[in-house]
């Protein structure tokens, strides 16, 4: 298993955002379409399929962070799993990938 | 027996101030009113029907009125008596030395209404010529010969058409104003306008029943006072009290008004009570004010959620329902409701719910009228975090349709020309609906510091306010709770005996129920304060009531479980609605911080409310 990146924090990232942080360190949360063996398809924040690699949780609930390597636009290669529970608010979360990727880049990265 | 007065009782015992045996005067039996005790005496109004006399009974007969046998509204025969004047006033004063019970209470005052025909001054040019009225001039020639006698106060008093009852208080009306009266000089009439009248309302507490109603009054000098009346007063004086009309009032009672509750400037409030004396003033015309609107856009009313000061709003009828009957859960009783929606220029529309009377009359016609889209002014509303933001009714509100009024016109154009067509939002959208007490967390949110740093925060009236904090401490010493009475919720006191008194409720009982009184610092980012907590709010902070958390402290163990609860229940976030008041202590003010509502966090709603506050801090960059 390829080791982890852990030197840098996780970048915040929602489906439009992957694509930025490719090959570095990102964390989303991801509202489980479905579940297979070795990976989990999930819907963005913003809306966008996201596929997660690796070993979810068993069992996994509707909403589950990942963090872990970008690939490419649209796949992580996740190291970490936590489980979110079923109800969780997607807008907000969004709103805070805006708010770390954009004008308070800083105070995140 | 006789069962009632002499005619013109009064006259004659005017007339006749010191009668001696010999005098040949009519039997003089009078009713009884107003009797009370003064010192070891009792005083009354001695009444013919006609005219009344402040009088005194003597101090051997005090023991038969407590008894009984001389009765408020009962009649007695003045057998003897001497009258007085009172110094520095025109009026009499009348001594009874000696009288006996003729009747026990009567049903009612007597009133023999029309004036005699004798008293009236010009009719009696009139009587000298008529034969027949010479018997009657002959009967009470006495009377007529002595009117010479009489004071200069009375004579003009006899004079006036439409003699009222309350004669005395004619001839003594010096009216006060307003604004000289205080709690500690009873002795005072006033004259004033009935501005605002308040519905009838019920209300069931611990103690029972009962029903209250309060008015506005407003003097010449355009002083107003409230004044309200409970149970037998309310209800003798509702149907009395008519907008617009003038009053002549006496014995009230003045005492600081709450502020909190104020709807007038005046920092007293009157209450009138069954003794109270309340008289339409016949010579003044009834004059109803012209409602004086201050209109709250719709889009500003947030700030009023849940706050004490009512609005006043002008809006386009867009939506009237039908005729609801709600359950009112405190009495079970059946209230009618109607709603509507209404529209301003600001492009955001409210839910108006209209009660009772105005539900069932006015409603009505704003559901007839609805689809023409009227205007409606609609004065002193509540509003209310249901649903986001609401408006509902009072008993003081007024609701007027299509008023005359230029906001009126404005907003018609408005409507015609572009409101019609355009896309209006609920006020209270974009905030998400949640558990009560958490939707009014958000409105008037500020930090510990800004409580802290601003000293003179709530010194008129309190001051609300949202925070979002920490319990940092509870001190485990303080004393957390008391003993309150399981009916009233206030402090009973250990009764001879076992179990436990209460004041209030005037009865024993063998429980009583722990409720807390507790002071604790909670903390937030800015800063960190005191607060105090009353027995619902404690109990969702400590995390159990304090009937359990006393258990707890009387348990033996190693572990002391009271110290653990109370440590425990730090370091979690509240949102908490607290109030800031300013209190008197050795003549220093000090700040008071009280918890009003405990709410849990809503994690999505807060980071809603943070987001928005960011975007804000972002945008005046």
């Amino acid at each position: 298993m390829q080791d982890m990146d852990i030197s840098s924090p996780a970048a915040f990232v929602n489906g439009g955002l992957l694509r930025m942080h490719v090959g570095r360190k990102v964390r989303t949360v991801l509202q489980v379409t479905r579940s297979d063996i070795g990976s989990v398809m999930g819907r963005s924040t913003d809306g966008c399929q996201l596929v997660a690699k690796g070993s979810p949780p068993v069992p996994l609930t509707s909403y589950v962070e990942v963090i872990g390597v970008a690939e490419n636009e649209n796949t992580i290669r996740a190291e970490l799993w936590t489980n979110f529970g079923d109800t969780f608010d997607a807008s907000n979360y969004d709103k805070l990938c805006q708010l770390a990727n954009g004008e308070l880049k800083h105070l995140f990265l | 027996m006789a069962n009632s007065v002499s005619q013109d009782a009064i006259s004659t015992i005017l007339a006749n101030p010191s009668p001696d045996s010999s005098s040949d005067l009519p039997d003089i039996i009078v009713q009884v009113l107003d009797l009370k005790l003064t010192g070891n005496r009792y005083t009354f109004n001695a009444s013919d029907g006609k005219m009344k006399l402040r009088a005194i009974f003597p101090s051997n007969m005090s023991s038969d009125i407590m008894t009984g046998s001389v009765q408020n509204k009962g009649l007695v025969k003045i057998l003897d008596y001497t009258l007085n004047d009172i110094p520095n006033k025109s009026e009499k004063y009348l001594i009874v030395t000696k009288c006996e019970v003729v009747s026990s209470a009567l049903e009612t005052e007597i009133k023999t209404g029309e004036p005699d025909i004798v008293l009236k001054k010009p009719k009696l040019e009139h009587e000298v010529k008529n034969e027949a009225n010479t018997d009657l001039a002959g009967i009470v020639l006495k009377p007529k010969q002595e009117m010479v006698s009489k004071s200069a106060a009375q004579i003009v008093h006899e004079q006036r058409e439409n003699m009222a009852p309350l004669a005395r208080m004619a001839m003594t009306r010096r009216v006060h104003p307003l604004v000289s009266l205080n709690p500690y000089q009873g002795n005072w009439t006033i004259k004033v306008r009935l501005t605002s009248k308040g519905n009838m309302r019920t209300y069931k507490n611990a103690r029972g029943e009962g029903c209250v109603f309060n008015v506005e009054l407003t003097d010449e000098d355009g002083t107003q006072i409230q004044a309200t009346m409970f149970n037998e007063a309310a209800r003798k004086f509702y149907e009395k009290f008519q907008l617009g009309k003038v009053y002549y009032i006496s014995r009230g009672t003045l005492k600081v008004a709450n502020k909190q509750f104020k709807t007038v400037k005046n920092d007293y409030e009157m209450t009138l009570n069954d003794n109270s004396v309340v008289e339409e003033a016949s010579d003044e015309e009834a004059f109803i004010p012209e409602t004086k609107f201050n209109f709250v856009p719709i889009d500003q009313l947030g700030p009023y959620v849940n706050g004490r000061e009512l609005v006043d709003i002008i809006g386009v009828v867009q939506s009237v329902t039908a005729v609801s009957n709600i359950k009112r859960k405190i009495d079970n009783e059946n209230i009618p409701k109607r709603d509507m929606i209404v529209a301003d220029e600001t492009k955001k529309t409210v839910v108006v719910s209209l009660w009772n009377e105005l539900a069932n009359n006015v409603g009505q016609e704003l559901f007839d009228l609805a689809d023409k889209s009227p205007i409606v002014a609609i004065k002193s509303l509540k509003v209310s975090d249901f649903q986001g933001v609401s408006l509902s009714t009072l008993g003081k509100s007024t609701v007027m349709i299509n008023p005359d009024v230029s906001e009126a016109k404005k907003l018609r154009s408005w409507y015609d020309s572009e409101g019609k067509g355009s896309s209006m939002a609920n006020i209270g959208m974009g905030l998400s609906p949640s558990r009560s007490g958490a939707r009014s967390m958000y409105t008037d949110r500020i930090s510990l510091s800004d409580i802290t740093s601003n000293q003179s925060l709530g010194d008129e009236k309190p001051a609300f306010f949202s925070i979002k904090a920490f319990v940092s401490l509870i001190r485990p010493e303080q004393a957390m709770w008391y003993c309150g009475c399981k009916t009233c919720n206030k402090k009973v006191t250990e009764a001879i005996g076992s179990g436990y008194w209460c004041e209030g409720c005037q009865k024993n009982d063998e429980e009583c129920n722990l409720r807390y009184i507790m002071v604790s610092k909670i903390s937030d980012t800015r800063g960190e304060a005191w607060v105090s907590a009353f027995n619902e709010e404690a109990e969702k902070i400590v995390g159990c009531s304090a009937g359990e958390l006393d258990k707890l402290k009387s348990e033996l163990g190693d572990i002391d479980g009271y110290q653990q609860k109370l440590k425990e229940a730090t370091w979690i976030p509240h949102l908490f609605r607290v109030s800031v008041t300013q209190n008197e202590y050795n003549n220093e003010k000090r700040q008071r911080i009280t918890v009003r509502a405990v709410a849990p966090i809503d994690f999505a709603e807060e980071s809603r409310y943070l987001l928005e506050d960011i975007k804000k801090m972002r945008g005046s960059h």
